[in-house]
């Protein structure tokens, strides 16, 4: 394995800086994970198709103050 | 929207374009710039939005939830004068909340400052109208007033903060939403509530800065902000394990645990005080807090399971150029 494996804080931040990602990653997760830096296997994009994007969408909206105004 | 919501909002409207017409008559290119300020701060550029939204204290609609309590007639005009100062008031905290913030392009914001004194004289002229200099209700607005500026103050200056500075210090930077409360109890004749209800904000007070500690973690995080929920989470990290994981884990169901413990608090108060908009509007921010809450539990969940992929996938290069980094 080359580099070292994303841990979840560099995914949290790293998906923050750049929400566009997961459209991508949704719309062709192939493209996505090669351009990220990783190998598209069969089993790696299977396991891809079955994450529950929007649920990761809305973490962010929930947690964006751009959108939702401050107290 | 509801017709109370209706009016208030065409008020909120009516207040902003006040502000531009005093400003006009002196500066009609600073009343332009301070509109633009007040529409750049607002969802969707509408300010009764901003107001209105759920993630908003409800500082307009306490003095009805404490009016609703008394079974009195109404004062419209004392109502819309409250509105008034309020929206001044907000106005003023906000513009020097984001030049202490800092946390982004402040060239706007340190042009229209000097206004913040014109905000400042219509939030307290508004009550000059109804109390007398001698009147009890300014020993309340004067505590009251300092509290929210040394609150905010010191908030931005903890470089951590525990229960204890979690309680005296951030939760009360909305004790100037207290101030309309008082008025509305000491207007109506009713000085003998206002403990109650003071006590009431500090406790939706602290509720809200706790959602928003809870919600804006990585924004506080990324800006070096010193938070409850962030210096609890570094306390309650394992060894080895991120902040992040500890969200995961355990730190947001303890975060929203807590939010749902002090909102029972709140909903058992509010039934006290016998005001049922305020059991309402507690109903409803309770339901938005499990909403979200579930919103981050899942949405995590799913992250990690993201991580996990990714952790077992190969690299094929160890940094990227070209193309979509997420690294």
């Amino acid at each position: 394995m080359g580099g070292n494996p994303i841990t979840f804080g560099e995914l949290i931040n790293a998906c923050l800086n750049n929400p566009g990602f997961f459209q991508q990653m949704q719309d062709n997760p192939a493209q996505a994970i090669t351009q990220a830096g990783y190998e598209a296997t069969p089993m790696v994009i299977d396991s891809l198709k079955n994450l529950d994007y929007n649920a990761i969408r809305r973490v962010f909206r929930a947690c964006d103050p751009l959108s939702a105004p401050v107290c | 929207m509801s017709m109370s919501k209706c009016i208030l909002a065409a008020q909120i409207d009516a207040v902003v374009d006040r502000i531009g017409a005093d400003l006009g008559a002196s500066s009609p290119s600073l009343a332009n710039q301070v509109v633009r300020w007040i529409r750049r701060i607002s969802p969707g550029g509408e300010p009764s939005a901003h107001f209105l939204d759920a993630r908003m204290f409800p500082i307009l609609e306490l003095p009805d939830f404490v009016l609703e309590s008394l079974a009195v007639a109404p004062d419209e005009a004392f109502h819309r004068s409250l509105i008034f100062s309020t929206v001044h008031g907000y106005f003023y905290i906000r513009l020097i909340d984001d030049i202490v913030d800092g946390d982004r392009d402040l060239e706007l914001e340190r042009k229209i400052l000097p206004v913040a004194g014109y905000f400042l004289s219509e939030f307290q002229l508004g009550y000059q109208k109804y109390f007398s200099a001698e009147h009890e209700f300014w020993r309340a607005f004067r505590r009251l007033w300092t509290a929210s500026a040394a609150s905010s103050a010191e908030d931005a200056m903890q470089r951590s903060v525990g229960f204890a500075e979690f309680e005296r210090v951030s939760s009360r930077k909305f004790s100037a939403a207290s101030i309309p409360v008082a008025a509305t109890c000491h207007h109506y004749g009713r000085a003998d509530l206002v403990p109650a209800w003071l006590d009431l904000v500090d406790g939706l007070g602290r509720w809200s800065q706790m959602v928003d500690d809870i919600l804006d973690w990585h924004q506080d995080r990324s800006l070096g902000r010193a938070t409850y929920f962030l210096t609890e989470g570094e306390r309650q990290t394992r060894r080895e394990e991120s902040l992040e994981e500890w969200i995961l884990r355990e730190g947001c169901d303890w975060g929203f645990d807590l939010l749902n413990e002090w909102m029972d608090r709140l909903q058992k108060s509010a039934v006290q005080l016998g005001s049922p908009g305020l059991m309402e509007y507690l109903a409803g921010r309770k339901a938005w807090a499990a909403e979200q809450h579930s919103t981050l539990r899942n949405g995590l969940a799913e992250l990690a399971r993201l991580a996990g992929i990714l952790g077992h996938a190969m690299r094929t290069k160890s940094s990227c150029g070209a193309g979509t980094s997420i690294t």
